[in-house]
């Protein structure tokens, strides 16, 4: 019977974490991106604005009734087609096909999680009662400054577990990436794995640093929500 | 000082504002009356622009305001001018009582932190809570959370302060310290503009009295007039109700 090859988990394991930086990169680009985006984009859901609700509404349920590995595909390789074709028209000499693919990662990971948080941020700010609006007017507050100092802290502490959920599955998520043949955890492992056929031993690599690097967000994330929620905690 | 002409407000095809106009002066503590649902919140709603009215027209001082065509400029403009007492509370969650009070001395009207800081401390005094100064809301019951919101109100020193329905959530053992506050203000010669079920209030600290039924004014006179002589079927049937000791002779 054939035993795991410990040598070779020990040496892939560095394999696979050194993807690490590259899942990072995805991932705090997306959140960048789609922390604002998602915000404003819950408030014109919130307020109803005309038009843009709807287009918003459109967005998330495309986003959410299909599978990500199709957004990637369908991004990654018809969008070229249609960029290039766009580009010859105009007669530029720029080539769409020798654009990195982790731009690609940045465009389909970011749509995908603006329509996450979209709905992480509105059912948060619905949490927080209108009056509280009316209270921050009322002794002068501008609706800006009402949203920065009263509601938002206060919707943050009901948003985070959600927020915290979207950012894992966003990590795991990338490792959707090697159809985009980008170099991170998921393939490396994959690739170190190949000649020996040592695929057991590369998965549980893989298994290992995805669960550490979520493990230690989970840790973060606990820890600041504990700091925000500090004037619920105590009771009377 | 506060005129208001001829406020009209509908929700839907329900007119729950037909036409109100009154005066205030400065210094007086106006109490509107009035059974449940006769607009005597959305009056005040309205004062305070949480509401748009349909129509009609505000005085304050200088500004002159039209209801219909009301700027965000002159809505910023009165607002410096009033606070409101809310029926709950409605305190920052996420902010201590005197984070409460500091809110908009600092970044309402831009008062530097250290002197916002002695005016806040001094509301929260006056309204008998100066042991819990780095309370959260939640630490504190129903009564002292109104208290806040009040020094959160006068620390302003606005020209008039709006009260709706102080007392309303508050279990009745905890009515009276929140009473003995707004009396101690009305005192004070704060001008003042209530709504509220509490007779006694009505009676002992008001000057004005404004009985409200269904969006009109149906009388209005001092506590004396209204208490002892009301003009109006309904404000006697409303009294009766309400003050069952009294007897009227028609």
């Amino acid at each position: 019977m054939q035993t795991l090859d410990l040598h070779f988990m020990w040496e892939a394991f560095f394999i696979a974490l050194s993807g690490a930086p590259i899942t990072l990169l995805i991932t705090v680009v997306a959140l960048l991106i789609s922390i604002p985006v998602g915000f404003f984009f819950s408030l014109v859901r919130l307020n109803g604005t005309p038009v843009l609700d709807q287009l918003c509404r459109i967005y998330i349920s495309f986003v959410r009734g299909t599978p990500l590995i199709i957004q990637i595909f369908l991004i990654y390789n018809v969008m070229p087609i249609l960029v290039e074709r766009f580009l010859r028209s105009t007669h530029s000499t720029m080539s769409i096909f020798d654009v990195n693919p982790i731009w690609y990662a940045f465009l389909v990971f970011s749509l995908h999680t603006i329509a996450i948080l979209t709905e992480v941020f509105r059912s948060a700010l619905k949490t927080v009662q209108k009056s509280q609006l009316e209270a921050a007017h009322s002794v002068g507050l501008s609706t800006f400054a009402a949203y920065r100092r009263i509601i938002i802290p206060q919707a943050l502490v009901t948003a985070l577990p959600n927020l915290c959920n979207a950012t894992t599955n966003l990590i795991k998520n990338t490792s959707l990436c090697y159809a985009l043949s980008l170099r991170e955890i998921t393939l490396r492992a994959k690739v170190a794995a190949n000649p020996g056929y040592n695929y057991i031993e590369a998965y549980i690599d893989i298994f290992l640093v995805y669960l550490i690097i979520c493990s230690l967000v989970e840790y973060g994330f606990k820890k600041y929500e504990k700091r925000l929620k500090a004037y619920q905690c105590i009771s009377a | 000082m506060l005129e208001v002409r001829d406020i009209r407000k509908a929700f839907g095809n329900q007119e729950v504002l037909s036409g109100i106009s009154f005066s205030i002066e400065k210094g007086d503590v106006a109490v509107i009356l009035g059974p449940s649902g006769s607009g005597k919140t959305t009056l005040l709603r309205c004062l305070e622009f949480f509401e748009q009215a349909d129509s009609g027209e505000v005085l304050f001082d200088d500004i002159d305001v039209d209801l219909r065509t009301v700027t965000k400029e002159q809505i910023k403009a009165i607002r410096q001018k009033t606070a409101f007492v809310f029926q709950n509370y409605n305190l920052f969650n996420n902010k201590t009582a005197l984070e409460n009070v500091l809110e908009g001395l600092v970044i309402g009207r831009k008062i530097p932190k250290k002197e916002a800081e002695s005016i806040a401390k001094e509301a929260l005094d006056k309204v008998g809570l100066s042991d819990k100064y780095d309370y959260y809301p939640g630490q504190l019951s129903g009564g002292q959370q109104q208290r806040v919101g009040i020094a959160r109100a006068i620390a302003l020193s606005p020209e008039i302060i709006f009260f709706d329905e102080p007392t309303s959530a508050l279990d009745p053992e905890l009515i009276g310290e929140v009473l003995t506050v707004m009396r101690k203000i009305a005192q004070e010669g704060t001008t003042m503009l209530v709504v509220t079920h509490e007779m006694s209030f009505a009676q002992d600290v008001a000057n004005k009295i404004i009985f409200m039924d269904g969006g009109n004014i149906v009388e209005e006179g001092t506590p004396r007039q209204i208490f002892t002589e009301p003009k109006e079927e309904r404000t006697r049937q409303f009294l009766k109700r309400m003050l069952p000791e009294y007897t009227y002779y028609i």
